[in-house]
This record gives structure tokens, C-alpha cells and sequence, in this order.
């Protein structure tokens, strides 16, 4: 069966060969009776005016690209596949010929875009079209000064009685984007995640039409470009692989992290990325590293999306050195139970890709920075409203592992565990405010044994570096009932698979 | 050896039997802790506290005499003297050697110097349980006893003579406290009668024993662990339950394994477990009185984002504006199933209403002196806010004769749970304009008031003083600037001949499923910090509520009602 794509490409062949045009008259004569034209592109309720207007003369070009299964039939006719040619001859002409002095109201614009889009229905129009389109240089720098010119007016419910935090939260947001910074302007706009936020027909046609024919043009016209909202709707008129390309070409950091933040938080559902997609993300991502402020934001907002994990893990390998600080501080270290949790896999995984990529050296000194984060830590040591009530694990766990492995020998492994069991065995030598106080010493030191004890047992097990289905102890614990009793510490240890 | 006549050689071999390998722990070593002081004048430090606790240590652990001072401690409050702490670690064998030396010679100097002591008498040995099932004043002078407990012998100053500073001047001892708690978590301020004592803490570490209830089976039972060294030996576990000051259920076994059960009649009451050794006729457990959690209500929220907020009058002509974050309405959901009594819960109420009436004789009440200025008046506001948002929940009521709008907004207004029932009702009287209150500058409302009739109140024919008051009040509340978030408010007036006329203040906080509580106010929410008066909390708040609910109800007619929320 035909898909509406595979039915555009056949009528756009068709187009090729010497015929008649015909142009979309029903919707020519809506637009001129429209006061301002591009206020309709924008506008739903005056777009549905003008989109009916072409239907009623081309519906078929919608119902080919209508979804097969609820439609069974979206074949178009003979008759009207030989209309569908003339029309896109009449599209490929305007596109060639438009003039902006001849354009004054932009009736001629408006219609383009209204008959790209409804060709366009399967995002495939752009890239069938001929090349020869290039050639109207007035019509590519026009879209250039108009996509520079996009703005919103990012009020909380216009004309409503608006709640006294979302108006505030929508300022904050406000002041966010315009000092630049980036975790609040992220952590405003998901509390607007609910909102539709998409590109209007001339914004979208208007980028797919530079991308495809002038894309410094779009490069340039983007790079004015001084609000994230606005970035978050254009960036979305592309597919992944092409907004990923255009956030590596540009330097506005808005188009940047509005292409990744868009492509990880699709509305439609996670979108798996193409190997191609990865590549592109690793080189967008060495790309921000190079500003340090601003991979810090990036990965304090972005390290908790898994679609990241292996980009992320080919990137740390190559990032300046700083960089290695902003991905570890970007960890949320609290304490895990333990068990299978994805968190720590996702951690890992990112991980064991930087593993597989990095130098020796530069391994050490990712392991080196996570260990002593991890040590500072100390299981919410500082937190005084945090007590330990069992053995836990971090989201770290992956690299302390490594930097037991490949910073330290086993003289120095040994040397590491022998301290946390010697902390064990002086522990009611000390004084303790609390059994709550003793018992979360007690934890915090088995927890801290960890990594050091599962380090030491890889060579006998061959496991994975991430410790998922067991716990080690400074002493043998079926041999010591009296410490298991005392400290409320359950046996046998298995993880909880 | 007669049990009834306790001194200090019996202390002697009491210690040296207890401190023996496996009777109660396996001691290698004591620690000793002693806070010293140097009174003005004197060179050679005198005893304020010392703990020795016998612990089991590595081999080499033994800690020559440090402080743990590094500079003596200075106190504001007691000039002239200066605190030290010292620690240090000997051998187990010298502990009873050093009792020999302070019973003979009445000199202590196990860490090698002399440190002067009162008059020491032994008092007789005492076994300390944990905190765990509540705490045990002892325990705050201490060492980590947390787990099976600990038997504390005890050399007591009983005149205590060179420590009578600190007796004479409270704060004195509670910043000695307060310097040592920073080094060592001893909290003598809490303890001042152990001060001039040498304390002995044998903590008992044989063995590991705890008591519990299975959650299965509803059975109590012990779980034991022995000490790696120690040589296990036939214990006996017992178990008591009390409830309304009898004992519905007792049982008592040998214990011969790691799990001893000891199978209860389910009832009301709370346990008390002890663990006996016979062998060596003393105690290696014991618990307090444990209460098992049969039943949970979990209180869930919702959280509310948006703020109320008003705008206020402020002192200088300008505005403030007062904002709040509100707690919503809780869900409640209940986990488990509460134990039940076969006889009803005849019982528990009874000892419910015993326990409030017990409470409610021990009321404390807060008296507000007369101060010129409105200091005490914002300070009294505050207490009566803290009572709104520490019992409003579900309701807030204000009774006053006096009351205005702008007490309501001054009161009922701050009470941050949403939706509560609040409710105010007036005699619509004004207040004595020759009262103390009147010479105060004309309050944040009054001036609110006199703008707004200034502005909005147009002359007209006398209306009667009732409904003008009530249009003022309306006037006040209708005006206010406010998003009245979660704001269920009724203010009602009696006018007329409805109802019955009131002179008392209170505020209520009726409930659902308990008795309600209320305050007596003493005097008018306008009066309030600015005369003499007493907020106390009244005996029987629901009669109180009663009565308010019967004139509330009363007054239903439209002219009663004053305003309401929309």
C-alpha cells in the first residue's frame, strides 16, 4: 500500500514532466479576504478558515496521508493524482518565482505554506523537491530576516485570573532565559510541560524550507534567536537527526538545548536514536563541554534521561578535563536500598561506554573524581536529618568499582577495606549521641565497604562491575550473629533481585 | 552478704565479680571520662563528673591521660573557674584497685594525678536499660546504652560543697553543659544530681537480647545472640503485660536457643520483658514498657501551590502583605487493625477521660501583663495564631463580643489549613473608648476603617448601631485585598432580640472525633497584650462548643450575617 509520502514522490514526478498548473484557487480567494495573512498561519481559528478552504479543492492530498489502518483506502484517484501534479507544478513555480515586492500582503507566502504543509503531512515534501528552488535567493533571505524576527509573549492564562505561583513561575521563567540560566529555564519549562508547544505552519515551513536550501541561512537567521520558548517550538519542525545537525552547526545555546531537551521529552513517546542520531549527539555534547557553566547546567539536567546514556559515555572520553567534574557533581548521590534499580544501571551504562572509549588515563581520572565525591558524601553524612537504616548503594557504584580496579593495586584495595573494618571494630569505642546515631555509622561504614569488597571479589566472580546481587562484609557474618543481631543487619545477603 | 546494707566493699566485690570474662561482657579495658574544674584560686582540679566505662578493647589500646580540652574551658556565668575534660584508657585490672585507693585514702588518681573528690559514698548498684521504649534520665550520663543495658555502680557526692556555684545559679550549670556536650555527650545540665559522682558503667555485652512481637503470630518473643567468646549458659526470659495497673498476662521460660518464645494472651496492655541469669543471679536484659503499632492512620496531602495572601495596613501608612502557603484537608488512611477489647472499649475511654483530666490539671496558661504599646499585642496575636494552625484542622471558632473584622482578619485569616471551618461571631459592641486600648495609637484597622468610611461611606440617615456596625465590618472585609485562598469563613453578629447576650471570649477548635478544645481569651481579640488577662485552655471544650453552637445556630437570620466567604 501506499503511503501519502509515497504518493507526494509519485505526483512530484509527475510534476517533472511538461503539464498544465493549477493553482489552489478556493484558498487564494480565503486569503485575500483575510486582513492579515500571516496572522492566520499563527492563528488556529483563522488557519482551520484558510485549510478548509483548500480541502474543499484538494482534500485528497489529506486523506492520502491519513493513517492506513483507520483508513483503509487513502489511494488517490487517477483524476486527482493528475491535479495533485499540476498543483505541486504551481507550488514548484512559486517557490521559484516569488518575489517579496510583488508580496506586500504575503497572500502568495501564506498559500505556499498552507500547500506545503498539507503536502508536508509526513515531514517528506522538502527533501523530494527539486534543487533549483536554491536559486531564490530573494525568498531564502526573506526567511532568514523572518525566522530572526520570531518572539513570543510568554504570559501565564491572558484574560484570566491567574494563580499567584503560576504567574510567578512564569516570570522566574522569564528571568531564567534572559540571564541565561539554564537549569532554572529548564526546570521552569517543565512546569509548562502540559502546554502545546509547536511550531505554528510558518515557523515549521518556514525552517524545513532554509534546512533544506540554505541552511547558513537558517544558521544565521537562528543565531538571533533570544528566547528558549521559541527555540523549543522551531527545533521541533525537524526530525531528531536534522535538529541534531543544526544544534552542532549553531552557536545559539538555546537552539542547542532545545534540541536535545525536545528529543528526550518527546510528547509522542521516547524515541528510540539512530546510531547516526548518537554521533551526532556525542559531537553536540563535546561541543557544550567546551563551556563549562553551561555542560555543568547541562548535565544536571539532562544525565537523568537514559536515551543520553551512550553519547554521554563516548563524550566523557574526549571532554576537557573540567567537564569530568560537571558529569560526576551531576549525579544525585543518595542512598539506594539494595536492589536491581535503574538508576544505577543507567549510571552504569553510560559508564561502561566511556570505559570502552577512554584513555587509562583518562578512566583514572573519572574514577578519581567520582571516589572522592563519593568520600565527601560519605552517605549524607552532613545531613542531620538523614540516618542510615540499611546497607545502601549509590548511583556512583559503576565508577567507585572502577576506581578500586584501576587506581588502586591490591595492596592498596586491601589497605581501603582493612580501614573501613577497622572503623567497624573501634565503632563502640567512640561516643554516639543515639542508636540511631550508632546504627547509621554501622550502615554507612558496610555500605562505604562496598565497592572495595566487590573490587576485590571480581577477580574470583568475573561479575559486572556494578554490584547487583551481593553484599560483602568486613567480617564473616555467618560467623557473627552477635555484630548481625546488634546492629540489626539481616542475613543472608543477597540483594533483592 | 546482706542485701539491705550496701557500702563500699560490698561495691568492691560486686565490681571485681561483675567485671569478671563472661558474666557480663568480656572488659579488657575501662575508659575514663572526667570533667575537672579549677575553682578561682586553686590549683588542683576537683571532680564536677566522671564516667569510667569497661569496655573490650584491641590489645594495644591502653591511652595515657589527654584532654580533650585543648584549652581549659572558661565560663561567662562563673567567673574565675575553668573546665577541663580528660580521657584516658587502663586496664581492666586497675578499675577495683583504684576504689581501693579512693575507700582507703579517699584520694582518686587512677590517671596518675590526684583529682579531688567530696565526700564519696557508694550507693547500691543499678541496672540501666536503654532508651528504647522511653527515655531513662541516667542514660544522658552515659556511654552508647543502647542495647541490653547497662549495671552502673555509683560513688556519690552528697554534699556536693564545692560544686554549690552552680547550684545556686542555674544557668550556670546549663552553660557547663552546654561547653561539655560540644566535646562529649554527657548532659550534666539535665542530671545536676549526679554532679561530684564517679560513675561505673558495666555495659553488658555477653550477649545480645531483644524483645519483640512477632507479626504474625502476635506472640512475644526474645531473640539472643552470645558474645563470639562467650560461653552460652541456661537463661530464663520472662514477660509482663500491664494495663489500667493490672497484669492481664505474664509468662516466663528458660531460654535454651537464639529464638525463645513467649506465648501471651493478646490484650491492651504494655510489655515488659526481662532476661535473668541465674548462674550469676543478675539482670542482662531488661526493656521498659513496649507498645506494639497495631493500627497506622497515614495523613495524605495533597500540596497546594497557590498562596493566600492579604494586604495589611501597615504601622507607617504603607502596606503590608501577608502570604502564606495553606495545608490542604489530609486524607486519611488507616493501616492495620487496631487491637480490640472482647469488653468494648469501656476501658480505654475511661482511661482516656482519666488521662485528659490529668492533662487538663496540668494546664498551663500564658498571662499577659499590662504593657503600654503594641508589642505584647502582636505577641499575644501570635500565641493565638499558634493555637489556630496547632489545633484548626478541621474548624476555628471565635466567640467575642468585641470582635471586629479586623480581628477576624488579625486571627481567623492566618490559619493556613484550607478549607477549615472557621467561624466568628460578635455582640457587635464596640469596645470601651476609654479603655487602655483607646490611648494606644488607633490600631493597623482602625486607620484601615477610618480610610474606607472616609472613602466608600456616604452620609445617610442613622442606620440602627447594629447594622452600622455591620456594615462597617462588611465594608472592611469586602474591601480587603485578598485572594481569600482556602478561606471557609462565616461572621455572624447577634442583633436584636435573637439569641442571648455574651460577655466571654473563646476560641474553639471544635473536631469530629475527639472532644473539642477550647481558650479562654480573658479579653477581647482587640484587647488582646494590651491589658491584663490569662489565655487559658478551659476544662471542657466541647460543653464549650455546645453552647456556641446553640447561639450559632440561633442566629440564622440574613441581618445576623455579617459576611461569608464566596
Amino acid at each position: 500500500m501506499n503511503t501519502g509520502n509515497d504518493q507526494l514522490a509519485k505526483a512530484l514526478r509527475d510534476a517533472a514532466q511538461t503539464g498544465d498548473s493549477i493553482a489552489p484557487t478556493g484558498l487564494i480567494a480565503a486569503i485575500a479576504k483575510l486582513e492579515q495573512p500571516f496572522q492566520a498561519l499563527q492563528d488556529t481559528d483563522q488557519a482551520w478558515e484558510i485549510f478548509s478552504a483548500f480541502d474543499k479543492q484538494f482534500g485528497f492530498i489529506r486523506f492520502s496521508f491519513m493513517d492506513n489502518r483507520a483508513v483503509p483506502n487513502t489511494q488517490i484517484q487517477e483524476a486527482d493524482q493528475l491535479r495533485y501534479a499540476s498543483l505541486l507544478r504551481w507550488l514548484i513555480h512559486e517557490l521559484r518565482t516569488l518575489r517579496q515586492v510583488d508580496d506586500e500582503r504575503h497572500d502568495k507566502l501564506v498559500a505556499i505554506f498552507v500547500v506545503a504543509q498539507m503536502c508536508d503531512s509526513a515531514g517528506g515534501l522538502w527533501d523530494l523537491l527539486p534543487d533549483h528552488i536554491a536559486e531564490n535567493l530573494d525568498l531564502l533571505d526573506y526567511l532568514k530576516g523572518l525566522i530572526a524576527s520570531f518572539a513570543v509573549t510568554f504570559n501565564s492564562q491572558p484574560g484570566a485570573q491567574v494563580p499567584i505561583w503560576e504567574g510567578e513561575a512564569v516570570e522566574a521563567f522569564k528571568r531564567a532565559d534572559a540571564e541565561d540560566d539554564w537549569l532554572a529555564i529548564i526546570n521552569g519549562w517543565r512546569l509548562f510541560h502540559r502546554q502545546p508547544f509547536f511550531p505554528n505552519t510558518l515557523q515549521m515551513q518556514s525552517v524545513r524550507l532554509l534546512y533544506r536550501y540554505s541552511f547558513a541561512r537558517l544558521l544565521v537567521g537562528l543565531s538571533k534567536l533570544s528566547q528558549t520558548p521559541v527555540a523549543m517550538q522551531l527545533t521541533v519542525a525537524l526530525t531528531v537527526e536534522k535538529r541534531f545537525r543544526l544544534a552542532v552547526a549553531s552557536d545559539n545555546p538555546r537552539i542547542q538545548i532545545a534540541a536535545l531537551y525536545r528529543t528526550l521529552t518527546d510528547e509522542r513517546g521516547p524515541q528510540p536514536l539512530t546510531n547516526f542520531d548518537r554521533t551526532l549527539l556525542t559531537e553536540l555534547l563535546l561541543k557544550v563541554a567546551t563551556d563549562n557553566s553551561r555542560w555543568a547546567a547541562w548535565m544536571k539536567v539532562f544525565t537523568s534521561y537514559p536515551a543520553i546514556n551512550l553519547p554521554l559515555g563516548q563524550a566523557l572520553a574526549k571532554v576537557p578535563d573540567p567537564a569530568i567534574t560537571g558529569y560526576i557533581d551531576s549525579i544525585r548521590l543518595y542512598s539506594k536500598p539494595i536492589k536491581i534499580d535503574p538508576g544505577r544501571r543507567s549510571v552504569a551504562e553510560c559508564l561502561r561506554e566511556f570505559r570502552a572509549n577512554a584513555t587509562p588515563e583518562r578512566r583514572k581520572a573519572l574514577w578519581t573524581c567520582a571516589h572522592e565525591r563519593w568520600l565527601r558524601w560519605d552517605f549524607g553524612r552532613d545531613d542531620p536529618n538523614l540516618h542510615l537504616t540499611a546497607m545502601s548503594w549509590s548511583d556512583l557504584d559503576y565508577a567507585l568499582v572502577g576506581y578500586a580496579i584501576e587506581c588502586l593495586d591490591e595492596t592498596g584495595r586491601e589497605a581501603a577495606s582493612n580501614a573501613v573494618s577497622a572503623k567497624v571494630q573501634t565503632l563502640e569505642d567512640r561516643w554516639h549521641t543515639s542508636f540511631t546515631d550508632i546504627l547509621a555509622e554501622w550502615f554507612r561504614l558496610l555500605s562505604r565497604f562496598q565497592p572495595y569488597g566487590h573490587a576485590r571479589s571480581l577477580a574470583m566472580t568475573g561479575d559486572d562491575w556494578l554490584p547487583e546481587s551481593r553484599v560483602y562484609f568486613p567480617f564473616e557474618p555467618s560467623q557473627n550473629q552477635y555484630l548481625m543481631v546488634k546492629y540489626n543487619t539481616t542475613w543472608p545477603p543477597t540483594a533483592q533481585l | 552478704m546482706s542485701l539491705r546494707n550496701w557500702d563500699s566493699e560490698i561495691a568492691r566485690k560486686e565490681l571485681t565479680r561483675l567485671t569478671q570474662p563472661n558474666v557480663l561482657g568480656f572488659y579488657t579495658h575501662f575508659e575514663a571520662t572526667e570533667v575537672f574544674a579549677f575553682p578561682p584560686g586553686q590549683q588542683e582540679p576537683i571532680n564536677v563528673f566522671s564516667l569510667l566505662v569497661a569496655e573490650e578493647r584491641l590489645p594495644a589500646a591502653p591511652e595515657k591521660p589527654h584532654y580533650l580540652t585543648p584549652k581549659l574551658i572558661v565560663l561567662k556565668s562563673l567567673k574565675g573557674w575553668k573546665i577541663g575534660i580528660q580521657r584516658y584508657l587502663k586496664p581492666i585490672a586497675e578499675l577495683v584497685p583504684a576504689f581501693d585507693a579512693l575507700c582507703q585514702s579517699n584520694k582518686w588518681c587512677p590517671s596518675g594525678d590526684q583529682l579531688h573528690t567530696g565526700d564519696l559514698v557508694s550507693i547500691p548498684t543499678q541496672f540501666v536499660r536503654s532508651d528504647d521504649s522511653g527515655t531513662v534520665p541516667l542514660n544522658r550520663v552515659l556511654k552508647n546504652n543502647f542495647w541490653n543495658g547497662s549495671h552502673v555502680f555509683e560513688w556519690a557526692d552528697a554534699e556536693k560543697a564545692a560544686l554549690q556555684p552552680f547550684f545556686d545559679d542555674p544557668p550556670r550549670l546549663q552553660e557547663l553543659s552546654e561547653a561539655v556536650r560540644a566535646i562529649v555527650p554527657l548532659g550534666l545540665a539535665s542530671l545536676s544530681d549526679r554532679l561530684g559522682s564517679i560513675i561505673v558503667q558495666l555495659p553488658i555485652t555477653v550477649l545480645i537480647a531483644k524483645f519483640a512481637e512477632l507479626r504474625a503470630s502476635g506472640d512475644f518473643a526474645l531473640s539472643t545472640a552470645w558474645h563470639p567468646r562467650a560461653t552460652p549458659r541456661p537463661l530464663r526470659a520472662s514477660c509482663a503485660m500491664e494495663y489500667d495497673k493490672a497484669v492481664p498476662a505474664f509468662n516466663s521460660v528458660s531460654v535454651e536457643g537464639p529464638q525463645t518464645l513467649l506465648p501471651m494472651y493478646d490484650g491492651q496492655g504494655l510489655h515488659r520483658g526481662i532476661l535473668w541469669d541465674d548462674e550469676n543471679r543478675i539482670l542482662l536484659a531488661a526493656t521498659g514498657d513496649m507498645s506494639f503499632i497495631s493500627q497506622v492512620v497515614i495523613n495524605m496531602q495533597v500540596l497546594d501551590p497557590e498562596p493566600r495572601v492579604f494586604t495589611l495596613p501597615d504601622s507607617n501608612g504603607g502596606e503590608k502583605i501577608v502570604r502564606f502557603g495553606l495545608t490542604p484537608k489530609p486524607i486519611k488512611v488507616t493501616a492495620g487493625e487496631p487491637k480490640s477489647d472482647p469488653a468494648g472499649n469501656w476501658t480505654q475511654r475511661r482511661m482516656y477521660r482519666e488521662e485528659t483530666d490529668r492533662l487538663l490539671a496540668e494546664r498551663r496558661f500564658v498571662q499577659y501583663k499590662p504593657v503600654s504599646g503594641a508589642q505584647f499585642h502582636d505577641k499575644a496575636l501570635d500565641d493565638v495564631r499558634y493555637l489556630i494552625n496547632r489545633h484548626g484542622e478541621e474548624g476555628v471558632w471565635l466567640w467575642d463580643p468585641f470582635l471586629s473584622a479586623g480581628d477576624v482578619i488579625d486571627t481567623l485569616f492566618y490559619c493556613r489549613f484550607f478549607g477549615s471551618d472557621l467561624r466568628a461571631l460578635t455582640a457587635g459592641s464596640r469596645p470601651p473608648t476609654d479603655g487602655p486600648q483607646t490611648r494606644a495609637r488607633p490600631s493597623c484597622f482602625a486607620q484601615l476603617r477610618a480610610r474606607i468610611r472616609e472613602r466608600f461611606v456616604r452620609p445617610e440617615p442613622a442606620p440602627s448601631a447594629s447594622a452600622q456596625f455591620a456594615t462597617e465590618q462588611r465594608t472592611t472585609l469586602t474591601s480587603l485585598k485578598s485572594n481569600l485562598r482556602g478561606l471557609h469563613l462565616e461572621f455572624r453578629m447577634r442583633a436584636g432580640s435573637a439569641g442571648w447576650g455574651f460577655h466571654d471570649r473563646f476560641l474553639i477548635f471544635p473536631a469530629a472525633d475527639r472532644a473539642a478544645l477550647a481558650w479562654s481569651l480573658g479579653t477581647s481579640v482587640n484587647s488582646l497584650g494590651r491589658q491584663h488577662h490569662i489565655l487559658q485552655r478551659v476544662d471542657d471544650g466541647q460543653r464549650i462548643r455546645d453552647a456556641f453552637v446553640e447561639l450559632w445556630d440561633a442566629l440564622d437570620r440574613p441581618d445576623h450575617l455579617i459576611w461569608k466567604t464566596p
